[in-house]
């Protein structure tokens, strides 16, 4: 579920100041002229939460419900082990697969 | 489906022949191949052994280039019986290959003596093969093949790769030639090196693998890696379990997390339903975190409230609190604004006195929810909502901007004065409650007010034009007060604020004018009269002018500078009618007398005429004064009327007439309205708004046949869809009494055709007549010896009919 305060990384309780400081870094970080598609996301995010009257709108009105692209970003989040090496058995056996397609 | 002709056992060799030949040559291999066979077996002729290899070998093509591979090496082969060329064979090889036969095919491979392009390209279908795992084909070719010396290498590769040794697996690859039969394998083999830390770079490795390639499948099953969010899951959902797992160790995923993939891709086929994703999150709040598991499933709620009961199952009870909110929220998705509200309103009651800020909220959302149905002035509840809003919060400035825009919808005058000054009061520096103030305190009248809000406005904000233009009329206006109390001093001041306050390019004049006013009223030239006899005066401008001139009135003004700025301010204005009416409003705002100003300047011609964008600009001036609360427009354009009524000739638009035309019907006068709206009628024929401006301007003189018109007219606008124009005409036939006809009955107009007329007489409400007027159409009808029904002739008191 990537809601405004995950997408700009504050807290449910941050302040206007920490909610700004936290975009102009994301800014930073994605320019619209080199990330207009993030910049964008970033751009909605701090205008849904950047004063506590948006906040408390955000939290008690919103109710788009999140969605499986969300949350398999998170599952995929959450991950602790590093990228493995397949065993030779199902490498060659899905390469055969796919030859043979 | 195209039907099969049925070709008789006795069939001439030479029908069949023709026929075979047709049939080939149209691509009609199949029955080509029949009909061949048949000769054949007649007579062995060489010319059609060579003509039905031929068919043989185009049906083959037709069935693989469906991936009838099978069928395809099956047709080769009978056409081999047939004849010895081997020109095509390197399609023969493709399709064994691709129907499995890889042992045969090899043989035939290393046997035929192949095009060097065949040849590469077999090559790498071998090589491929070798590498999925076909160990047969070794023993096909020989151990000096460049094919198998160069498996070794690629093993090596592939080895040094499932040991995670990537550096021996670079160095085996680079041993590779360019022109291998496994080149294809070294460019996604090289993707799959990196993918991890670059998987952009991968992505375009992969990219280069071309599509005819033996490797293009599994290349494009790498790039799946490369995909995220819903993306992935849908490419994933269509991958085979052994292709699932290969992608999960691509992406480094933990068998947890595979456990939630896997129930997430079950979810997808129940199309990602709030249910079934609630039933994922909660089986796995462990893994993806207890505080994200409980807010995601939270979120999911107001889309399936019949989830609740599970939710507090596991994560324990909700507040009521919030389970109206749930609902409410539900509501709203499914467009059931009462029943979202009622609920709304529950929350407000669950919400403890401390939390005001939420009560607010919910209250403002109420409003903005009105707002949404287009109904926040039909609601009554709006004004109740936003006041108790402000009692939670009082620091929102929108919320008393929408209450006051609200009263003032309703005209409700005095809440809207109080909520302007409670607005004020939070927000005494914020333009825009600034300038609801100023609008106020000039509704109000309170100018000197009006005109402190517009100077601690144009601090705030130095370049706010609305600001400045209050201001300038709010001082000008407070002048006027001053100089009916006499306070000339004070109303000089007032005036020289709002001169400095109108920018050199923009005067209107009015200040000037004023400050003539001023002193002619100072040296006692003028005074103002409280029921001044030229208020309701019906005498033109020319003659106004030309009333006093006899007595020299310009000589006898004491302070030239009082007519300088008079003129001054008649040029300002526009000069022309627009000066003049500036002149003529002004004066009469003061009570003077017209006769006593107007000589004072330069005389208009009678002849004069305006312009189009001159009309234009009085009636801009006309609705500005109007606005601005003057109620004795229709007496100030009176002066003006012979010069106005001529103006009607002028080319003007559809827009622009009907402007005027609203315009004159508003200030009641209808010998001005008439010329306008009948040159309209001239210039758009019977268009049913202009016929409502012309019969209502006969107001009072109208024809039975005019009720007609209008009707007609009516259905006209209701086609166009012109629901106004349909409003005007309705409420103008409600006043159409027929005591507004006053001679209807007995002076029937000649001109007119009877027949409508007497049609019109059909359709009045008899009801409506007094008996007195009753009898005198029954005496008209009987005149015209017209038979006369059973009237309803009503009964007067003491009479009994």
């Amino acid at each position: 579920m990537k809601t405004p305060f995950d997408i700009l990384g504050v807290p449910d309780d941050a302040t206007d100041e920490v909610i700004k400081k936290a975009y102009l870094q994301r800014v930073r970080q994605y320019p619209p002229e080199r990330a207009p598609e993030q910049f964008q996301k970033i751009r909605g995010a701090f205008e849904a939460i950047q004063t506590r009257d948006q906040r408390l709108k955000y939290q008690l009105f919103h109710h788009e419900p999140p969605n499986l692209g969300a949350l398999l970003e998170r599952v995929l989040q959450t991950t602790t082990s590093k990228p493995q090496r397949t065993s030779e058995q199902l490498f060659t056996q899905v390469l055969a697969d796919r030859v043979r397609r | 489906m195209r039907k099969k002709k049925k070709i008789s056992q006795n069939t001439s060799i030479e029908t069949l022949q023709v026929n075979a030949a047709k049939l080939l040559a149209t691509g009609r291999y199949k029955d080509a191949i029949e009909t061949y066979k048949r000769l054949l077996k007649k007579e062995q002729r060489d010319e059609w052994k060579t003509a039905l290899a031929k068919a043989y070998l185009r049906r083959a093509q037709t069935l693989a280039n469906k991936g009838m591979y099978k069928e395809a090496a099956v047709l080769w082969e009978n056409r081999a019986n047939l004849c010895s060329d081997k020109k095509d064979i390197d399609q023969y090889i493709y399709w064994l290959i691709r129907a499995s036969r890889y042992v045969r095919a090899a043989r035939l491979f290393t046997e035929s003596h192949l095009p060097d392009n065949a040849t590469r390209q077999l090559q790498a279908q071998f090589g491929a093969l070798l590498l999925a795992g076909c160990r047969d084909l070794t023993e096909a070719f020989p151990q000096d093949s460049l094919l198998l010396k160069q498996y070794a290498l690629i093993r090596d590769a592939l080895q040094a790769y499932f040991q995670g040794d990537d550096k021996s697996a670079e160095d085996s690859l680079k041993k590779i030639p360019f022109r291998s039969p496994y080149r294809d394998f070294r460019t996604f083999f090289k993707a799959l090196l990196i993918i991890e830390a670059d998987p952009n770079g991968a992505s375009q490795l992969l990219e280069k693998v071309p599509a005819d390639s033996p490797y293009a499948q599994f290349a494009a099953l790498i790039g799946i890696a490369g995909q995220d969010g819903e993306t992935l899951l849908t490419a994933l959902s269509k991958l085979s379990h052994h292709e699932q797992m290969f992608i999960a160790d691509l992406k480094g995923w933990d068998k947890d997390q595979l456990k939630i993939i896997f129930m997430l891709l079950t979810a997808a086929k129940r199309d990602s339903s709030p249910r079934a994703l609630l039933e994922v999150v909660a089986a796995n709040r462990q893994s993806l975190g207890d505080n994200y598991s409980r807010q995601f499933c939270l979120a999911l709620l107001p889309s399936y409230p019949a989830g609740v009961k599970f939710y507090e199952k596991i994560f324990g009870p909700l507040s009521a609190f919030e389970k109206n909110r749930i609902t409410a929220l539900n509501y709203e998705r499914r467009e059931q604004p009462l029943m979202a509200e009622k609920f709304w309103r529950l929350c407000v009651n669950n919400i403890k006195e401390d939390d005001t800020l939420k009560a607010a909220s919910i209250m403002r959302h109420l409003v903005e929810q009105a707002e949404q149905y287009g109904e926040e002035f039909d609601n009554h509840q709006v004004p109740d909502d936003l006041a108790e809003s402000l009692r939670f919060d009082p620091d929102d400035k929108i919320s008393y901007l929408k209450l006051i825009q609200w009263y003032e919808h309703q005209d409700d005058k005095r809440s809207y004065h109080k909520w302007v000054d409670s607005a004020v009061k939070q927000f005494p520096k914020d333009s825009d409650v600034l300038l609801v103030g100023m609008e106020s305190a000039t509704r109000k009248k309170a100018f000197k007010k009006a005109a402190k809000f517009a100077q601690t406005l144009l601090k705030v904000d130095p370049i706010n034009v609305k600001a400045r233009q209050i201001a300038c009329s709010s001082h000008i206006s407070h002048a006027r007060k001053l100089i009916k109390l006499g306070k000339y001093e004070l109303a000089r001041k007032e005036l020289a604020q709002a001169a400095r306050l109108e920018k050199t390019n923009r005067r209107s004049g009015v200040v000037q004018i004023n400050q003539a006013l001023l002193e002619l009223q100072a040296e006692g030239f003028v005074s103002p009269k409280r029921r001044s006899r030229s208020r309701r005066s019906k005498a033109s401008l020319f003659e106004l002018q030309y009333s006093n001139v006899a007595k020299n009135l310009q000589s006898k003004v004491k302070n030239p500078k009082a007519i300088e700025l008079l003129q001054e301010g008649l040029e300002l204005a526009g000069g022309g009618i627009c000066g003049f009416f500036r002149v003529i409003v002004e004066a009469k705002n003061q009570w003077l007398d017209l006769a006593n100003i107007l000589p004072l300047l330069p005389i208009l011609d009678k002849h004069y005429l305006s312009t189009r964008q001159e009309v234009l600009k009085l009636v801009r001036l006309i609705n500005a004064y109007s606005e601005e609360g003057m109620t004795f427009m229709t007496e100030a354009v009176t002066p003006l009327l012979a010069l106005l009524q001529k103006a009607a000739i002028l080319d003007f638009y559809k827009e622009e007439m009907l402007s005027l035309c609203e315009c004159f019907k508003k200030l009641k006068h209808n010998k001005l309205l008439r010329p306008f709206a009948e040159l309209a009628l001239k210039r758009w024929p019977e268009q049913p708004v202009f016929v409502f401006y012309q019969v209502y301007s006969k107001s009072g003189y109208w024809k039975i046949s005019d009720i007609d018109r209008l009707r007609t007219a009516a259905d006209e606008a209701e086609e166009q869809g012109d629901q106004r124009t349909v409003m005007m005409i309705a409420t103008l036939l409600n006043e159409m009494k027929p005591q507004s006809f006053p001679n209807s009955f007995d002076d029937f107009d000649g001109e007119d055709n009877i027949e409508s007329e007497l049609e019109a007489l059909r359709n009045l409400d008899l009801n409506d007549l007094t008996p007195a007027e009753l009898i005198r159409l029954v005496n008209r009808l009987e005149s015209l010896g017209i038979e006369i029904p059973d009237l309803p002739i009503p009964r007067q008191r003491g009479s009994r009919r």
